[in-house]
């Protein structure tokens, strides 16, 4: 086999004399990490002196955020779900940690195993391959500086505004450093007189050489821009601590102490008996994880790229948001903090000052915006608690909301219907479709083994009651044994909750817990998405001690497709496409289960999906309590900008599996399609069930 | 001068509640919340105005009711009224006349300059009870106002009439009811909700301020409006459906003759 000679090597430090080089270049390289030390110091100053400072998360969880921390650092998992700034950026990163290691290796080599150990692995295969990454580092990063550049100067998507652009001055320095190298490398190979190997080991740095005049000119050359290098790599280390590139820090920092991203759950207030202040309406109100991972924010714009509120043009972008919180402590904090400004300054004061009415009641609480933010900084946590500021402090929301909130408060559905009217669609399917639905605890319900959790749309709501019925009709079939609490059941309070009304929203979840452990239900099966988190995640935020089990109907639907326990069913004929719901596939990561049941209804054929589809779906306009909003502002609506992406490639079927999916797409259909057009837009289980009542009517003929 | 003001207030269903008879007897729907009467939720919110401008040092409610009650009373209270008084009736049927004669006679105990309450209450329709408050008080009403203005002592207030507005006005002591179109009554802020829980309201009995006035009406019994029927849709083109309908609405309906 052929080896390579152990001449295969350069020469380290070809070309630089400096007496005691080894202490030099030591004391040297400290200087900047000192720098950086410090930086990190000082910010980790600033992050303590935010709300009540910095709370470690508990001990038992360090290794997993550690893991997932990692994955996000070198697999950049985040940051690639954006195509050109995401790889760009992979490119710029691997190309630093690489050429950094790199220069450690170098540095190994000189200053511990030669004096040391008398030992010299810089040679043969180990330096060709070395040399070759090192070359494809350098021209990666390159090619990336460059594209980054490009964004920045000339296509200047909307993403890279305000201080975004401050970055560019740190992508000319990596650039600089990185033509350097290869002027270094090239200087080094031509005054060394063109070593053979150099051809596959620097290919990069081996045609610069071409160029570089052999001798004097190209000592010369090396000499000015090994010093130039030196003194630039150790100028911009220095500046990592504190400038942009402190990101590097911060976003660690942040990824390893933040929640379970979408948050979908805000964060209860908790003794709101006792509380004084309720919310956010000055900067300092915030805790600690909001100044703190607002003040972590990156500036990518990722978060407004994908908010439903802000492609529709309405007034809020959650990057802003969050940069008016960083900016509005930083300006706090440099005032002298509380004893020194006043809740009127409007700095201080963000809710109706900085930061408008209109922008927070835009937000539809998707979690668009948390998905996409590389740095899991929590948006939607932060809208709630300043909807809470005027809610509960100052008695301010859009004026049609005052309704909702009565008629939750007295009528326990925001409709304001009377409770026994959720008795109605049970009379109606017994006559109907000769299907008893038992009330929990009374006749027949015995052996009921899932509380089928209506919700107030699916028993008060003209357009929910066919879905209702689909899943009564359905898990009957399968032979699942349920009930239904009836007049019993309340609004699970999502909408208040997610408007800000916390203290609504909290009487109504005890009263429904209160009745749910009466009743001893151990299993839960609810038709909204809405009122699904509410018990899969809400509810057990403010009671710990729930311990029910709680799927969707599309999960419970999916499980006895599976099972063979539904069979046979005829699929409906249409060109149907699909519609995750936010709090279904986002917020709760139900993806799949929707597809089955489509796919079922449609015998046996995939439905089709627009490109904004599973996790990343797009809003209906609905989530966030917008349902009982107004949508006056921006200049199209969130359910009509859904339609029409849902419609573009003429399906005639929209599905859906959340009440209030069907219902604003409904009306977006109307609206994109015309009355002409006819669009049919139902839940998948009822879709389903049309199949089912198909078979009915074929025996009965 | 500075105005105490007593708001009266009384406990209805919501609008939107599905009336049924109960096992009482008596109407009511046990499932929806009960509310302050909206027309003297009006009156409450005047009155917190009036407050809130400078012009009334005090703003008490004044209700006829029961325990269960107090949570409505609460409402008021978040609403920004001082405290409030429960004239208690416990299990006792007492109508109108026998109401207005415990609110003035409980007024006659306490010092007030302006009563404001709505011009009826709901759930009745009656509106009987500002008009013989005022009665047996001797002072006089301002009905149904659309505007409140008070100088002073003097209290002026708007009501919309048939095609005009008319401007009454009076000296304290005066009873106001409120009309709808007066305010929009506010909702109450979380601390203010918190803060009414500590407020004082003071329980009266009845026997206290109704000495055997008797009673001389008796309620005979409740029922409800008979349900509307089905909605039914002729068939066929205009001209035979206007036929149809002609038919069923002299032959079968009898509505037409
Ligand atoms: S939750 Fe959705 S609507 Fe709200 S800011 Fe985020 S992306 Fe926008
Ligand atoms: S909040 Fe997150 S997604 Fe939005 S700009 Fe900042 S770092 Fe980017
Ligand atoms: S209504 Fe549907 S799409 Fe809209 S927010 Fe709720 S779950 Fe999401």
């Amino acid at each position: 086999m052929h080896t390579l000679a152990a001449a295969v090597t350069r020469e380290i430090y070809w070309n630089i004399d400096i007496p005691f080089r080894g202490l030099v270049i030591v004391i040297l390289g400290l200087v900047p990490f000192a720098i950086i030390a410090y930086g990190l110091w000082q910010r980790w100053q600033r992050w303590q002196r935010m709300g009540d400072g910095v709370e470690l998360p508990p001990r038992d969880e360090w290794w997993s955020r550690t893991k997932r921390t990692l994955v996000q650092v070198f697999a950049q998992k985040r940051i690639r779900r954006r195509k050109q700034g995401g790889y760009s950026h992979v490119m710029i990163f691997w190309s630093f940690v690489l050429l950094f290691i790199g220069t450690v290796i170098v540095a190994i080599q000189t200053d511990l195993a030669t004096p040391l150990f008398d030992w010299y692995f810089f040679d043969g295969a180990f330096y060709v391959a070395y040399s070759i990454v090192l070359d494809l580092a350098g021209l990666g990063g390159i090619a990336a500086c460059c594209f980054a550049l490009y964004r920045r100067y000339v296509t200047k998507p909307e993403t890279l505004t305000k201080r975004m652009l401050t970055w560019t001055p740190h992508i000319w320095v990596f650039l600089v450093l990185l033509v350097q190298g290869f002027i270094l490398e090239a200087c080094r190979i031509s005054g060394t007189g063109f070593p053979d190997h150099e051809v596959y080991a620097s290919p990069v740095g081996n045609v610069f050489a071409q160029v570089i005049p052999t001798g004097g000119i190209a000592e010369g050359l090396h000499l000015f821009f090994w010093w130039f290098h030196l003194a630039l790599t150790l100028v911009w280390l220095g500046m990592f601590g504190q400038t942009a590139m402190a990101h590097i820090f911060t976003s660690m920092a942040t990824i390893w102490l933040a929640r379970e991203i979408p948050v979908s759950t805000p964060r209860p207030i908790v003794d709101i008996e006792e509380a004084e202040e309720f919310g956010v309406l000055t900067v300092d109100q915030f805790i600690n994880t909001h100044l703190r991972d607002a003040d972590a924010c990156v500036e990518c714009g990722r978060c407004t790229d994908v908010c439903p509120a802000n492609i529709t043009g309405k007034p809020l972008s959650p990057k802003k948001i969050i940069n008016d919180i960083k900016e509005a402590w930083l300006a706090y904090d440099a005032a002298g903090g509380a004893e020194n400004t006043s809740d009127e300054d409007p700095t201080k004061r963000l809710v109706g000052g900085i930061i408008s009415q209109d922008e927070l009641w835009s937000c539809t609480t998707c979690g668009a915006c948390e998905q996409e933010c590389p740095v899991m900084i929590e948006q939607v946590d932060k809208i709630v608690q300043m909807r809470r500021g005027l809610v509960l402090m100052e008695s301010e929301f859009p004026e049609e909301v005052q309704n909702a909130f009565n008629n939750m408060e007295q009528q326990g559905n925001p409709w304001g219907k009377p409770p026994d009217d959720r008795s109605k669609w049970i009379e109606e399917i017994a006559e109907e479709e000769d299907l008893i639905v038992p009330i929990w605890g009374e006749e027949g319900s015995e052996d009921a083994e899932y509380l089928f959790w209506v919700g107030c749309a699916g028993a008060l709501d003209a357009r929910s009651l066919p879905i209702t019925k689909s899943v009564a009709l359905l898990i009957q079939k399968a032979g699942v044994k349920f009930a239904v609490l009836g007049p019993m059941e309340s609004c699970t309070g999502d909408p208040a909750l997610r408007i800000g009304n916390e203290y609504l929203y909290q009487i109504l979840a005890q009263q429904n817990i209160e009745v749910i452990k009466e009743a001893g239900v151990k299993k839960i099966v609810t038709q909204c998405p809405h009122c699904f988190q509410s018990f899969n995640k809400d509810y057990r935020k403010l009671d710990g001690s729930l311990d029910y089990e709680v799927i969707h109907h599309t999960q419970l639907i999916s499980e006895l497709l599976e099972d063979k326990r539904l069979e046979g069913i005829p699929g409906i004929d249409a060109k149907a496409i699909l519609h995750d719901s936010c709090y279904l596939a986002r917020h709760n990561k139900v993806t799949d289960e929707p597809r089955n049941v489509a796919k079922a209804a449609l015998g046996n054929v995939a439905a089709s999906e627009p490109k904004r589809c599973g996790e990343k779906t797009f809003c209906c306009g609905a989530g966030g309590g917008r349902m009982w909003m107004e949508e006056h502002l921006g200049d199209k609506n969130v359910n009509a900008e859904r339609a029409e992406e849902l419609l573009k490639d003429g399906a005639d079927t929209i599905l859906t599996s959340c009440p209030f999916c069907k219902t604003m797409l409904s009306d977006g259909a109307k609206v994109v399609a015309g009355e002409s057009r006819d669009v049919k837009v139902m839940d998948v289980a009822e879709a389903l069930a049309q199949g089912l009542k198909k078979t009915k009517t074929g025996n009965n003929a | 001068m500075s105005l105490k003001i007593v708001c009266l207030l009384k406990q209805t269903l919501p609008t939107e509640a599905k009336i049924s008879i109960l096992d009482t007897g008596k109407p009511g729907d046990a499932r929806s919340k009960p509310i302050i009467n909206p027309y003297d939720e009006f009156g409450i919110e005047e009155a917190v105005k009036l407050k809130e401008a400078g012009k009334a040092s005090e703003v008490t409610l004044l209700s006829v009711g029961t325990d269960k009650w107090l949570e409505t009373i609460r409402r008021g209270l978040a609403m920004g009224a001082d405290q409030a008084v429960l004239i208690d009736v416990g299990s006792e049927e007492i109508d109108q006349s026998q109401v207005a004669e415990a609110l003035a006679n409980q007024l006659q105990k306490m010092e007030y300059d302006l009563v404001l309450c709505g011009k009826l209450a709901v759930d009745t329709g009656l509106g009987e009870v500002p008009g013989r408050v005022a009665a047996r008080l001797g002072i006089p009403l301002l009905h149904v106002a659309a505007k409140v203005d008070v100088e002073g002592n003097k209290v002026t207030v708007e009501r919309v009439a048939d095609g005009n507005i008319v401007h009454v006005e009076a000296e304290c002591p005066v009873i106001v009811s409120a009309d709808k179109s007066l305010n929009k009554p506010r909702f109450a802020s979380l601390p203010n909700i918190m803060k009414a829980k500590k407020k004082p309201i003071d329980t009266v009995a009845l026997a206290d301020v109704l000495s055997g006035a008797a009673q001389t009406r008796r309620t005979v019994k409740y029922e409800l409006p008979p349900e509307r029927g089905p909605v039914r849709m002729l068939e066929g083109e205009n001209d035979a459906a206007a036929r149809k309908l002609v038919d069923v609405l002299v032959n079968e309906e009898k509505i037409v003759h």
